[in-house]
């Protein structure tokens, strides 16, 4: 489209194809949303279902057995069956949100419960945790009691992140070296040199910059994705507990690591303490000192966790409110406005988590 | 038991909401103020708006997760 399109034509293009998108976005859900018994028939997954059946008593996210142990009240339509409105929401909402190990490409369902690894060494840890536990989820609750590595759904959107951030890189060092960086290396290099000079430099200070490639990484992996959940299909990882509490992980290792290279290992945690109070206050202020170099990681994963679910969640939620076809004409562009916001929460929390490390780091680094 | 749960997650929920849109309606308050004293202060005031939003809105969603676990169990 040339510049002599008046820009009214061109606003106008833009909006269709942002509009087009993200109608597109909503279609699965609003496929399988529907709790009317032709769904079965309409939603592409219905071999997927059938398959699925094992699938929902092998599901690790942590679906006490007493649910699970219903397919039919896991997959689409049948909800009700666990009882009261908690089964509706479960049976037509979970698995949009929570970790799976089926789930759809375009007219393709993938059904992942036969990929799996064997884990001989944590038999005992999986015996002791049979009830589900939030972060050992990605046991397989197997029927047989033995512990595997399975392969779900956020495990594999994680690993396409992966994928996309290594090309991305990678493609960006093309132009590193130049003086005027082209293509896709401009873009990463002015994304970098923002978040470096702006955003992790100022907070860590000059010590900070052998630990830049981490928040540099972080950045655009968080971002990858946090926009993979956008897409259709797609759907973000980080709306999993497990893996924000892998990043916080990461987060707080280079919090100690960057202390104690700076300080020295007692000099780390000596300098928790203030100067300048009385001796016995100290006895209140170590003990919640030392509680906060952990509730400062945890913060950040459940910022991240809730940030992402949530907004799937609403969107879901609004999806099933469709109870019938003429509610989409209202429910439909609501949840594409959420989309647009969830846009922006996903770039936000990215630069948010990517901020706040940087903000702990250069603390412990710079102890007053 | 289910119900109580239930009702509690909503009324939690509600008030969740509540809290955010108080705090983060001082904090754009504040910042509307700052940058209509000081115009050439508004990219940084922004910036430090956008931040304080998104802690407290971390804070938010604790809770949001809170009622949505006891709505999902």
């Amino acid at each position: 489209m040339s510049r002599r399109t008046g820009w009214r034509i061109r606003l106008a293009h833009t909006c269709l194809i942002l509009g087009g998108l993200l109608a597109v976005l909503l279609v699965p859900d609003l496929v399988r949303a529907n709790p009317a018994p032709s769904a079965a028939a309409v939603a592409p997954a219905a071999p997927g279902d059938s398959l699925a059946g094992p699938a929902a008593v092998a599901d690790p996210h942590a679906v006490p057995a007493a649910h699970g142990s219903d397919p039919a009240a896991d997959a689409h339509g049948a909800p009700g069956a666990d009882g009261g409105v908690g089964g509706i929401v479960k049976g037509v909402m979970e698995h949009h949100l929570t970790d799976a190990t089926h789930f759809e490409l375009p007219l393709l369902p993938v059904d992942l419960h036969k990929l799996r690894i064997r884990l001989p060494f944590f038999d005992g840890l999986y015996q002791s945790t049979r009830e589900g536990n939030p972060l050992i989820s990605w046991m397989s609750q197997d029927p047989d009691g033995k512990a595997y590595l399975q392969v779900t759904k956020h495990l594999v959107f994680m690993s396409l992140a992966f994928v996309l951030v290594v090309v991305l890189l990678l493609a960006a060092r093309r132009s590193a070296g130049s003086a005027a960086p082209r293509g896709v290396g401009n873009l990463v290099e002015a994304v970098i040199v923002f978040l470096r000079d702006e955003v992790i430099l100022p907070n860590t200070g000059p010590e900070g910059r052998p630990y830049l490639p981490f928040f540099l990484t972080v950045f655009f992996f968080i971002l990858s994705m946090n926009l993979l959940g956008l897409v259709p299909f797609g759907s973000s990882a980080t709306g999993n507990l497990s893996v924000t509490a892998g990043l916080a992980l990461c987060a707080f290792a280079l919090m100690q690591v960057a202390g104690m290279r700076a300080h020295g290992v007692a000099g780390h945690f000596k300098g928790l303490l203030p100067h300048g109070v009385p001796w016995p206050v100290l006895f209140i202020l170590a003990p919640i000192e030392f509680l906060g170099m952990f509730t400062k990681p945890f913060a950040l994963c459940v910022r991240l966790f809730a940030n992402m679910m949530a907004g799937h969640a609403v969107i879901a939620a609004f999806m099933g409110l469709i109870v019938v076809p003429v509610l989409a004409l209202a429910n439909i562009p609501v949840a594409v406005a959420i989309g647009l916001l969830e846009l922006f929460v996903a770039f936000l929390q990215a630069y948010i988590f990517t901020m706040l490390t940087a903000i702990f780091t250069g603390a412990f680094i710079h102890q007053h | 038991m289910e119900t109580i749960g239930l009702i509690g997650a909503g009324i939690g929920a509600g008030l969740v909401s509540l809290g955010a849109g108080l705090g983060i309606g001082r904090i754009g308050g504040s910042a509307m103020e700052g940058i209509a004293r000081q115009p050439e202060a508004a990219a940084k005031i922004q910036t430090a708006m956008i931040i304080s939003a998104a802690l407290i809105e971390g804070v938010t969603l604790f809770g949001t997760v809170v009622c949505l676990l006891a709505v999902l169990k």
